[in-house]
């Protein structure tokens, strides 16, 4: 396929597109003007990864932009998956960094609705929300494939300029953990609709919920028209997993995993070999294209899950 | 209406009674001080109230001498009462309204010791009197046409016995069933091996009360039975409600007195949950005596498990223990796995007996965990309380004897009929001691037997009769004397925000939609006067506690200023005084018909004339004579000190305590504790 | 209705700092349902203010705040005070400020929401006024209000048992209620349709709104 046949061409897209089973991690950008951490952390996942999502304001937490953290980790080799949430921009400030982060080499875009500004460091700020993850999909989509703006105007310079569209793969979240169970196909659904390419999916524990839930994608089709890419995130504490069993919406942490984690010798240890296995079980999954590591702080591991998994053995 | 300005209309009696009062005050200087009010046209000292013929002069020369109010000041006004109302009221025809008794006795002079402090306070407390009964209105009775029939809703033995009961009291009963048509009256033998030392002669027993309840009940003249599917709709109040039968008799409600609501025990059954057991190896209770009836070979090994999740009554107890006899005669091998055997009433220790003596193991205090073995026969694993071995045992069918409430059955009645508070745990009467044995919240409105959780055998039929008993004195006549002192809502200023239509205890509020304002019932009013302290618009008046009528209460200079309940802190203070605690003359005791009716601008009003110290006093608020208005007392109170506290005050300037009505100790000390570090 | 709640007694005695003669003025509408600013609660307000400052109270009630003509009866007092406390919900405290330009007007509450009555002395959010109301499509449940982030294609990922992320023991997540809605009402298929992005103009973020009848206004 030649670049023109792609929709954004980044690599990303590519080797999904060749059939390959990929592998991303993510890489939390630091709360301070930090450049040295951040090249630490991609150091770490460089050679070990296919592309790399940087976080935007996680938890409502400020840290450095997922824009500018992606062009350095670009500058670095490393392919920059960069994420927008809905709560901090409005579609004017995403409509410009879309055109921004497209001209500074950034080919793929997971939007994502955000948590809400009451988990993080700043309680007091107004959110934005004037888009929802659905709404940003599209107008993605929108720019790239109809050339357009989100108030329906061409995106040229004038009348009589050549029109030059960002052109981005854009991915989303899906949570199928999440409340209410029965509608979550239908969300994703919904946002392949809109224009989605490829989804990362919360981290999974429970492995029977997830494999049911691939099995309602796969009857509508969806696992055809867009890329899954299953999360998982290793444990690295006892206290970890009980937080995450008891106070995570959204997550589902089985209690025989905490107890595996509880009993432990090297709870550590344990945590890289669950999360080890649950790869091993999730590529057993028809329709998963690949798996998405969020090692929450804990960059470091990556490498060791990725070559434990037998995932290295492909790069 | 009130006295008009200039008008000397008030006259007083004072009693003298000489081994009471005579001694503890000057009645020469009460008589010259109140004589000198512009409004009292005369004063009559009297040797002795109790004396009728004394008594009516006195009387009479008050009216004589102009006087169309009067105050009456002597010992324990109840008392004399009835020579008071004979002669005040019946004889002279001064309307009871514009009467004002003022307690000379336990509240001043016995309360306060020394002689010329007690006489003063009697002054100020006879002013009070005198001030108050110029701002009364005239009340007036009447008398109401009333229903007599009473409305008896459900099939249960209770039901029965209250249709019994009031047929034979002259009622005219409707009984309408909205249980199992099929089990009307029904006694289930099989549940009540206790009523006789062995089975045979229990069982004749229950036999006999069930044969006897049918020949009361079946062609009995003044009862008459309707089958429904459902609770009926009941509208209006006592004396006038409407039941409505739309399928048995559509448009046409039936109109009765009184409600007693005797239906089956709100509670459903809950399941035991054995994940890959064959089908027919667990039931209930229901089902147990399903099989028992069907006449079919009984399962050999039995388990019955009770207080599995929530604690069962003694009730509960009785019918696992009757049906494990039962069961243990006919060679059935049972055990019972229980927190508690509860036999706390008569005839339930002899079964317990009689039923280990059959061989029924009885666990204690053990927690089964039940499970299928492979081939899907149900098996308990539990650790044995004698020797803390770990035993399983399979077993060829498990009962679950609990129950739990069942909500949409509970509001399946009090969606139905409007303003019914229910109690906890699958009861229609709220935990109130005032409420016993059989009422509700609202006025007219009973509940019996299993309504009441008090679905035991003896119990239920005690209910019914009690039923009956209550609905008699409460319509003992075609018509029903009717007060006028209700609380009363001005149409004008109501906003209908619908506040005291949520909040009356009783029930007794409605909306007029024609006029557009809320409207309370004159027969169902307990004159609690709480609708009064929370309307937000001040819409609600209560005839004798007025504004103005509790500003005069408070007085120009109140020191401390105690709101006493006349259900707990009134006869509490008579009995300290009576028993010889005297107190500082410093406290103005206001009497309110509840703590409830206390209006935090009241209180607030008390603090701006100078009060150090207003203290509420109503009922524990478990135990509120008219259920809600302690607790709303003690709401308000809380959130008064916290606006104190914010506005730089002292929050002890308010408070609220509950106290029985014989906590005379109690009410010494908070009085104490009110009244030191503000003595002048 | 408008839901208002009273502020702390030490802001509103900071505001009266200095102020020598004072109207507490309560309002008969919203406020007097929602507990929070009748005549009873002018009553104790001012009885309290009474005692814990030097100032002269006098308190009044009128129908509304929010139409001028109920100010009528209390003009009089109001010229004799060098300061006015409105109990009314913060519409009411700016037309008092309007009528009564020349004295300082100060809020005693704190304007809270539109919302419905739970229950006695329980209220909860469920209106915007977003100006484009779109509750026919969501079943009667509105997305602006019942969800916290005010989405439209949602729920978002935080949506656990029925309850929001942002407060699970508190709120409901809304877009449960309106997907348990629609499905009692057979119309889930309404969630399988994108809908497009809101026009925030509408609502505030297009400046303080106006409504004219012409067929009404400034017809004499």
């Amino acid at each position: 396929m030649t670049n023109a046949q792609y929709k954004s061409g980044s690599n990303l897209e590519k080797k999904l597109t060749a059939g390959h089973f990929v592998v991303t991690a993510e890489l939390g950008p630091p709360k301070s003007a930090d450049a040295d951490l951040i090249r630490k952390k991609a150091t770490l996942l460089a050679g070990n990864v296919d592309a790399v999502n940087i976080t935007d304001n996680q938890t409502a937490i400020v840290r450095v932009c997922s824009l500018g953290v992606a062009k350095l980790i670009l500058d670095l080799g490393l392919e920059p998956i960069m994420q927008m949430t809905c709560r901090d921009r409005n579609r004017l400030a995403m409509q410009a960094d879309i055109l921004g982060a497209y001209l500074l080499g950034i080919r793929n875009l997971v939007c994502l609705t955000g948590d809400h500004q009451s988990f993080g460091n700043h309680p007091t700020a107004r959110c934005v929300y004037d888009l929802d993850s659905v709404q940003l999909i599209r107008m993605v989509k929108d720019m790239r494939d109809r050339k357009v703006f989100a108030c329906g105007e061409d995106i040229r310079n004038s009348k009589k300029s050549e029109i030059k569209e960002p052109r981005m793969f854009i991915g989303a979240a899906e949570n199928p953990f999440a409340d209410p169970f029965e509608f979550r196909v239908m969300r994703l659904q919904k946002k392949i609709e809109a224009g989605v390419d490829f989804i990362q999916t919360q981290c999974i524990y429970d492995m029977q919920r997830f494999a049911r839930w691939m099995e309602l994608a796969r009857d509508r089709g969806l696992h055809e028209r867009c890329y899954i890419l299953a999360g998982v995130t290793p444990l690295k504490s006892v206290g970890m997993a009980r937080h995450m069993r008891d106070q995570v919406a959204g997550v589902i942490l089985p209690d025989s995993i905490v107890k595996r984690m509880e009993t432990a010798a090297d709870p550590k240890a344990e945590g890289v070999r669950i999360c080890v296995e649950q790869i091993h079980q999730l590529r057993e999954i028809k329709g998963i294209a690949g798996v998405h590591i969020m090692a929450v702080e804990w960059e470091e591991k990556v490498p060791e899950i990725v070559k434990e998994s037998g995932l290295r053995a492909e790069r | 209406m009130q006295s008009s300005g200039k008008t000397k209309d008030v006259g007083i009696i004072l009693c003298e009674c000489p081994d009471r009062l005579g001694q503890r005050l000057d009645f020469v200087k009460i008589e010259r001080e109140l004589r000198r009010m512009p409004e009292v046209a005369d004063v009559q000292r009297c040797t002795d109230l109790c004396n009728r013929r004394l008594a009516e002069l006195a009387v009479g020369n008050l009216l004589q001498n102009g006087a169309t109010r009067i105050v009456v000041g002597a010992c324990l006004p109840d008392h004399i009462r009835r020579v008071l109302d004979d002669v005040l009221l019946k004889k002279a025809h001064v309307n009871e309204a514009l009467c004002w008794a003022v307690n000379l006795n336990e509240q001043c002079a016995r309360a306060i010791a020394e002689r010329a402090a007690a006489t003063e306070k009697i002054v100020q407390q006879l002013a009070v009197g005198v001030r108050r009964v110029r701002l009364a209105t005239p009340v007036r009775r009447h008398r109401r046409r009333i229903s007599t029939d009473v409305a008896v809703i459900g099939g249960t033995l209770a039901a029965a016995q209250a249709a019994i009961g009031l047929a034979n009291l002259g009622h005219r009963v409707h009984v309408i069933n909205c249980d199992d048509a099929s089990e009307l009256f029904a006694v289930s033998p099989e549940y009540l091996a206790y009523l006789a030392e062995n089975r045979e002669s229990a069982d004749e027993l229950a036999r006999r009360a069930g044969k006897e309840i049918a020949e009361q009940t079946s062609g009995n003249r003044r009862i008459r039975f309707y089958t429904v599917d459902q609770f009926p709709l009941v509208t209006g109040e006592l004396g006038n409600f409407r039941v409505s039968l739309p399928s048995v008799k559509p448009g046409q409600p039936l109109r009765v007195g009184a409600v007693v609501i005797a239906t089956e025990a709100p509670t459903q059954p809950v399941p035991v949950d054995i994940q890959g057991a064959s089908p027919g190896t667990t039931t209930n209770l229901d089902g147990l005596l399903h099989i028992l009836r069907s006449k079919g070979t009984l399962p050999r090994k039995i388990a019955i498990l009770m207080d599995q999740g929530i604690q069962q009554d003694a009730v509960r107890s009785a019918q696992v223990l009757s049906v494990a006899d039962r069961l243990a005669r006919h060679g059935t091998r049972v055990s019972i796995f229980c927190e508690h055997v509860r036999v706390a009433a008569w005839g339930l220790e002899a079964l317990y007996r009689r039923v280990r003596e059959a061989g029924v193991l009885v666990l204690r205090g053990v927690t089964p965990q039940t499970r299928a073995d492979t081939s899907g026969g149900p098996l308990i694993e539990f650790t044995d309380p004698i020797t803390g071995a770990r035993c399983i045992e399979q077993f060829d069918l498990i009962v679950s004897a609990d129950h739990q409430p069942d909500l949409a059955a509970m509001a399946a009645v009090t969606t139905r009929i409007a303003g019914l508070r229910s109690g906890p745990a699958a009861s229609f009467q709220p935990n109130n001691v005032w409420l016993t044995p059989v009422l509700t919240n609202r006025p007219g409105i009973f509940a019996v037997g299993a309504a009441r959780a008090r679905a035991e055998h003896r119990e239920a039929l005690t209910d019914g009769w009690a039923a009956a008993a209550e609905v008699h004195a409460l319509l003992p006549s075609p018509t029903l004397e009717v007060v006028g002192d209700a609380a009363a809502v001005d149409p004008e200023k109501c906003v209908l925000c619908l506040t005291c239509l949520r909040i009356c205890p009783h029930g007794a509020v409605a909306i007029d939609h024609d006029r557009g304002a809320a409207v309370i019932s004159e027969i169902s009013c307990q004159r609690c006067g709480t609708c009064v302290a929370e309307c937000p618009a001040l819409a609600i008046h209560l005839p004798r506690y007025t504004d103005q009528e509790t500003a005069v209460d408070i007085g120009p200079a109140p020191k401390v200023v105690v709101f006493a309940c006349v259900n707990s802190a009134i006869p509490a203070a008579d009995l300290a005084a009576e028993l010889g605690m005297a107190y500082s003359p410093d406290v103005t005791i206001v009497r309110v018909p509840c703590a409830g009716q206390v209006d935090p601008r009241a209180v607030v009003q008390a603090l701006n004339a100078g009060a150090r110290r207003v203290l509420l006093l109503g009922c524990h608020p478990e135990s509120c004579r008219y259920l809600s208005g302690a607790t709303r007392a003690s709401k308000r109170a809380e959130r008064l000190t916290l606006a104190l506290k914010e506005a730089g005050l002292d929050p002890a300037l308010v408070s609220f305590a509950g106290l029985a009505a014989n906590e005379a100790h109690r009410f010494l000390n908070l009085i104490e504790t009110a009244t030191e570090g503000t003595t002048t | 209705m408008i839901i208002a709640e009273r502020k702390p007694i030490t802001e509103i005695k900071g505001y009266l700092t200095g102020h020598r003669r004072v109207l507490v003025l309560g309002c008969g509408g919203c406020v007097t349902v929602c507990l929070a600013g009748g005549a009873r609660e002018v009553a104790v307000l001012a009885g309290l203010l009474r005692i814990a400052g030097e100032a002269t109270i006098s308190e009044a009630t009128i129908e509304r705040q929010c139409d001028a003509e109920f100010f009528e009866s209390v003009k009089k007092e109001a010229e004799a005070c060098d300061a006015i406390l409105s109990m009314a919900c913060g519409v009411g405290v700016q037309m008092a400020a309007q009528i009564f330009s020349s004295k300082p007007v100060y809020p005693a509450l704190n304007t809270k929401f539109m919302g419905t009555n739970d229950g006695p002395g329980q209220w909860s959010e469920n209106c915007l006024a977003c100006g484009d109301c779109k509750l026919g499509i969501f079943g009667g449940i509105c997305p602006v209000t019942r969800c916290s982030k005010s989405l439209l294609n949602g729920p978002c990922g935080g949506s656990s048992k029925g309850k929001c992320e942002v407060d699970p023991e508190h709120i409901e997540c809304g877009w449960q209620l309106i997907y348990d809605r629609l499905r009692t009402l057979g119309r889930l298929d309404v969630l399988e349709k994108i809908e497009p992005p809101r026009d925030w103009s509408k609502t505030h973020a297009g400046g303080p709104r106006r409504l004219l009848r012409t067929d009404v206004a400034n017809l004499i």
